[in-house]
């Protein structure tokens, strides 16, 4: 259920939104990337872009406060903004990043901000993007404001929220069922619990060169650290806070100089095991979105759905 | 508080690192509000000898004279930091490593070898095969923000830490297109990054100056180029530019690891 708009009138939908803030949507160079938009014709309805749209709600860099002589002065500027043309993976990464940064007892006040003020409208992937997708096998939810349908030029849009329905009243509305996509590409078991010996995860191991485009390029991954950073004269600085992977070697250095998890294998396990079975087992949902830029991204193509399905007691 | 006493002193090598500190005009001068310059030949007439609070290091070990410099700065230094690629691993000069036999490389250098004891060569070597090292800033040259970063922590009473991630994450966050993925030449996976992803993010593969990740993989980096078609030859040569010694010890391990699975 829901809207049926021509392209014409989707691009009259476009130029509306650019009235309401700032419309930021997939651009393609060198690569896909999202961007800050001024015409319609520089959108890219293909592909996915290699960056998650985490980067709007969880910057990669930025100072969360100033810091004054000793004061603290929180930053709290935030315009609204339309996320235009994200993928449902990537709007259901938001589910999980919700789950964390919303949450009832210890919400995150910027997070919140910038959630509330941005509209989300998505495509849909007629078919998968890349050969490695796996979001069947990921149970994706309608998390959405609107998500756009493209069939024979005609834009099919399903409303999500009131919020998207607000914004698309003077359309026809239409009643067809649209296809999901298929996945060659599909994880099997999702309950690893018993296969925590390295013995399991050594090969892949071997291969990484924590290079962290796994994590960092991922639209659930949300670790940060925060730092401060002051000037010359020690009186003015930022409190930082910036992305960060638990690929690093850093990301479990503690004080006295001990590293937790010392080796590649540790720090993959821990990857997968947070992607796939810990954050299940707290939050009853997967972390993995299915994606698959993990793999296509690493530049070791290390495949964790394959090793998964692969093993064997 | 009474300001730190800080020195920074150069054996061989080209001076660049120094010039990035030099260069930071006016950070500089509110810099000299905080420290206390002690020692700067290349920028002061009037030089203290010690003792120093913070001694950066600049060069490498090349000579007899230079081991002497190095080891009574140690001595005078609280703090001893290892500034740039060639203090800390050797850059440029530690190429001559790789020849077997070093008077190869000297007799097409030196008409004469007779040359005075002093400045006669010795192995070419990182500061920290004769002396101990407190920091490592490595870069050729090394970044400015990373020694400011530095010289504040200090000042804070914070215990610095040095940034030590593939050349890849800062490279990944600015949304570069992969050079490697393209197929072409990078050895970022392998890098100290910390300069930003300079090279890349102007199409360049990264060619080291930062020297090797502290726990780079060797091995796989390797694989990686040798699957875009670059010459092993040529991936050692870019190696042993900036940091032979070190890339043969992270071979060398590595190579066991192997041979234990
Ligand atoms: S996989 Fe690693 S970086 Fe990603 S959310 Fe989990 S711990 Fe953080
Ligand atoms: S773990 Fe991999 S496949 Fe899953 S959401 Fe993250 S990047 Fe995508
Ligand atoms: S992307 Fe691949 S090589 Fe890089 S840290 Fe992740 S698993 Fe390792
Ligand atoms: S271009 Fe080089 S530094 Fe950048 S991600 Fe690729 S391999 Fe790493
Ligand atoms: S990208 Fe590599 S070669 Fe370029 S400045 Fe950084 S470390 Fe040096």
């Amino acid at each position: 259920m829901g809207k049926i708009l021509d392209k014409k009138d989707l691009k009259c939908f476009f130029e509306k939104l650019q009235k309401i803030g700032e419309v930021v949507a997939p651009v393609k160079n060198e690569n896909i990337s999202f961007k800050p938009v001024k015409k319609f014709s520089e959108v890219c309805f293909e592909g996915r872009s290699m960056f998650p749209i985490k980067k709007y709600f969880l910057p990669t860099k930025e100072a969360i406060a100033e810091i004054k002589n000793d004061a603290f002065v929180e930053k709290n500027d935030f315009k609204k903004r339309i996320i235009f043309g994200a993928r449902l993976c990537d709007l259901n990464g938001l589910l999980v990043l919700d789950k964390l940064f919303l949450d009832p007892l210890y919400p995150d006040k910027i997070y919140a901000i910038r959630r509330e003020n941005t509209i989300l409208i998505g495509f849909a992937c007629k078919e998968p993007l890349s050969d490695f997708c796996f979001c069947e096998s990921m149970d994706l939810k309608d998390y959405y404001d609107l998500l756009i349908t493209e069939n024979n030029e005609k834009y099919y849009v399903s409303i999500g929220s009131k919020k998207g329905a607000n914004l698309v009243t003077e359309y026809k509305d239409y009643d067809i069922n649209l296809k999901k996509p298929v996945c060659k590409k599909k994880l099997k078991n999702k309950n690893i619990h018993d296969f925590f010996d390295e013995k399991f995860w050594e090969k892949d191991a071997l291969k990484c060169v924590s290079c962290q485009r796994c994590t960092l390029l991922c639209p659930t991954c949300l670790c940060f650290d925060v730092a401060d950073e002051m000037n010359i004269d020690l009186k003015l600085g930022t409190r930082n806070r910036s992305l960060d992977s638990c690929h690093s070697k850093d990301f479990t250095l503690v004080a006295g100089g001990h590293v937790f998890r010392d080796t590649k294998l540790k720090r993959y396990r821990h990857r997968v095991f947070h992607k796939i079975q810990y954050f299940k087992d707290k939050f009853e949902i997967p972390m993995c979105v299915g994606c698959g830029r993990c793999m296509e991204f690493c530049h070791s193509k290390i495949d964790f759905v394959d090793t998964i399905n692969n093993l064997k007691k | 508080m009474t300001k730190p006493k800080v020195a920074i002193h150069s054996i061989t090598g080209c001076a660049g690192c120094q010039l990035t500190i030099y260069f930071v005009k006016d950070l500089l001068l509110k810099l000299l509000e905080k420290i206390d310059l002690v020692a700067a030949p290349m920028l002061k007439e009037k030089n203290n000898a010690g003792p120093y609070d913070v001694c950066f290091m600049e060069g490498l070990v090349a000579s007899k004279d230079d081991l002497e410099h190095l080891k009574k700065i140690r001595e005078q230094s609280k703090i001893l930091v290892a500034l740039g690629t060639c203090a800390t691993h050797g850059n440029v000069p530690g190429i001559k490593n790789s020849y077997s036999d070093s008077t190869v490389v000297e007799s097409r250098v030196y008409k004469n070898l007779n040359l005075k004891e002093q400045i006669m060569p010795l192995k070419p070597a990182p500061i920290d095969a004769h002396v101990k090292v407190d920091y490592y800033i490595s870069g050729c040259p090394p970044e400015e923000k990373e020694i400011l970063k530095f010289i504040t922590d200090l000042l804070l009473g914070k215990k610095p830490v040095i940034y030590d991630e593939p050349v890849c994450v800062e490279c990944s966050l600015k949304e570069n297109d992969c050079l490697l993925e393209r197929g072409e030449e990078c050895l970022g996976p392998m890098i100290r990054g910390g300069c930003d992803a300079l090279c890349p993010s102007v199409n360049h593969g990264c060619t080291g100056c930062h020297g090797p990740l502290s726990d780079a993989n060797i091995l796989q980096g390797i694989k990686l180029l040798e699957q875009n078609g670059v010459d092993i030859k040529l991936i050692k040569k870019r190696f042993h530019k900036y940091s032979y010694d070190k890339f043969s010890e992270l071979e060398e391990q590595a190579k066991k690891i192997k041979r234990k699975d």
